[in-house]
């Protein structure tokens, strides 16, 4: 499969309203809305789940890379549905398989979501707020910044390469992986060079002069944060609730695909119906 | 009466994997204020001396280091880099390679936050400096969608963050169109004329700030050759003939073919403007 389905993973600069939820607060909404999709296993509390996130993707303005990462994403679900349907040795296998795939949808949605308005720096600021090593949250967010570089890096070494005559897309997976050699020593050495250089520009500016260093920007917990915590919280409890009690749902919640519509059923009328069509 | 701002006494170095020496036995004086203009050919050891400037050599780089480096008297062997970044601000060839922070803003809080500033300081400095130094619109973008010449002011306004007295620049304009790079140079020669700053610059663009600057220093393999005042520095035999700058050049070939040095020897002209009254 291609890697560009990972574009619609990416963070995006902008200023949609979930940009502004503190990334503690979202975190613990990601983790807390996982647990209980993985957990759920009836049709109906997924499909609620999937209209509460609608506008939420709205909101973050993520409306029309989650279209277009579904259509990526259609091909892989739907086999996943119907090879479940057909082979699953469980009672409802259709109702399960659908089940499979309403959760990799809602999951996409909330972590597609999720990576596109929590940026590297939100995770640098939320490390130094649980205590983590200024450097070691400074690494993380300067090396993200540096990805764009390096990849501007990497295309100009690979060409200049080609225009040497370098092979890269020929032969078999050993010429292949040989023929990488001649690209990675170039890249390797501009990186170390690079970061010689960042080094020294950071040395240069009092790089841990004190270590009372202040911030300009830090994380604080406003309003609507509380709010997305308790939330999070709150479908956390539900998840516990619902593990450690193991309660049947009320039946309104409970629905499943009745037997005469199975998937394996209809296949088999289906194929009945065509055999005594030809014979 | 003027303080001496560095004081370079018999500096000498070699890298620690190499077998030369990129530096040797090199002296001389800037005073306070002073604009200097430090040349050479690629190689020469132009980025090596101004590393000797902010302790860079030989805190950070490991070699053999002779010698002793002054900064307003205080020896840079008893001080580290990251203190002396109050003293002298350094600007890098490669902006893309210095800028480490996310937006324009917080890459020149960054020495500010390393000191523990407090945050209303350093919004007020971070201010001060975007308004110096017309940043107003880029000040909230990031360092990579915006052009060469405004990453490396980005760069210039974060050295000068810590205001700091001495202003340290290593062909900054390299990699510039020559219209970000005039703007460079202009910029500098306003720090250096309003704001008191001293500034050393490494720089091949010699026409555009000759008319700026003090002093000229020529490197050659590592040896100081040449260090004299621009006026009269072109005059030295020591100073390679394809590395003068037009107006110079032009003006002593004049003099050689025509014969008008005598009486205007301590004038000699930088810019077309000067040359034009000159002749005249
Ligand atoms: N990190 C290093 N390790 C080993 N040798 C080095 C290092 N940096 C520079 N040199 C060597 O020291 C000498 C002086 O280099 P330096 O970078 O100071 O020259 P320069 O005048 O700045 O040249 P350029 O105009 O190309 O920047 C060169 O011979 C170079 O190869
Ligand atoms: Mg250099």
């Amino acid at each position: 499969m291609s890697l560009k389905i990972l574009e619609y993973f990416n963070y995006l600069e902008q200023k949609s309203p979930l940009h502004f939820v503190d990334p503690r607060g979202k975190t613990l909404f990601i983790i807390a809305i996982t647990c209980l999709t993985i957990f759920l296993d009836h049709i109906i509390p997924m499909c609620i789940i999937l209209v509460i996130m609608l506008p939420l993707i709205f909101l973050g303005r993520f409306t029309k890379r989650w279209l277009k990462s579904l259509l990526f994403l259609t091909p892989v679900i739907l086999l996943v549905v119907i090879l479940n349907a057909l082979l699953l040795k469980v009672d409802y296998p259709t109702t399960k398989a659908i089940i499979l795939g309403l959760r990799l949808i809602i999951l996409s949605g909330f972590f597609g979501l999720f990576f596109q308005t929590v940026s590297p720096d939100d995770i640098s600021q939320a490390l130094i707020k649980f205590k983590f090593p200024y450097s070691f949250a400074w690494a993380i967010s300067t090396a993200y910044r540096f990805i764009p570089t390096l990849a501007k890096e990497t295309n100009i070494i690979i060409d200049a390469q080609k225009s040497r005559g370098l092979q890269i897309d020929r032969g078999n997976l050993f010429k292949r992986v040989r023929n990488m050699i001649p690209l990675l020593i170039p890249i390797f050495a501009t990186a170390m060079r690079r970061s010689w250089q960042l080094a020294e520009a950071i040395e240069s500016r009092g790089w841990n002069a004190t270590k009372n260093r202040t911030y300009l920007y830090s994380l604080r917990l406003k309003w609507w944060d509380i709010i997305v915590i308790l939330l999070s919280l709150g479908i956390f409890a539900l998840f516990l609730y619902l593990v450690i009690t193991n309660a049947p749902l009320p039946f309104w919640l409970a629905y499943n695909i009745p037997e005469r519509f199975e998937l394996k059923r209809l296949f088999l009328i289906a194929w009945t119906w065509i055999k005594n069509l030809f014979s | 009466m003027v303080e001496t701002a560095v004081k370079i006494d018999n500096v000498s170095f070699k890298y620690r994997n190499s077998d030369s020496f990129a530096l040797r036995r090199i002296s001389f004086e800037v005073a306070e204020g002073e604009f200097i203009l430090l040349a050479g050919f690629s190689g020469s050891g132009k980025s090596t001396l101004l590393k000797c400037l902010n302790g860079l050599i030989p805190h950070f780089h490991a070699g053999s280091f002779g010698g002793n480096v002054e900064i307003f008297g205080k020896s840079t062997l008893e001080s580290e880099t990251t203190q002396l970044a109050k003293q002298v601000g350094f600007v890098f060839q490669n902006p893309e390679n210095q800028i480490s922070n996310l937006t324009v803003e917080r890459e020149i809080a960054f020495p500010l936050e390393n000191f523990g500033v407090p945050k209303n300081e350093i919004i007020s400095r971070v201010d001060e400096l975007i308004a110096l130094l017309n940043l107003e619109e880029i000040k909230y973008k990031s360092p990579y969608s915006i052009s060469g010449g405004e990453q490396q002011l980005t760069a210039i306004a974060s050295a000068l963050a810590l205001n700091p007295p001495i202003l340290v620049l290593d062909e900054v304009t390299a990699h510039l169109s020559p219209r970000s790079a005039v703007r460079i140079l202009n910029l500098l020669n306003e720090l250096n004329t309003k704001h008191k700053k001293t500034i050393i610059i490494a720089e091949h663009r010699l026409d555009r700030c000759l008319h700026f600057a003090n002093k000229l220093a020529f490197l050659e393999k590592g040896q100081l050759k040449v260090f004299d005042d621009v006026r009269t520095v072109f005059q030295n035999k020591e100073f390679p003939e394809n590395m003068l700058p037009k107006i110079p050049s032009l003006f002593l070939k004049l003099d050689k073919e025509i014969g008008l040095l005598d009486e205007k020897a301590n004038e000699l002209p930088l810019t077309v403007e000067e040359l034009v009254a000159t002749l005249k």
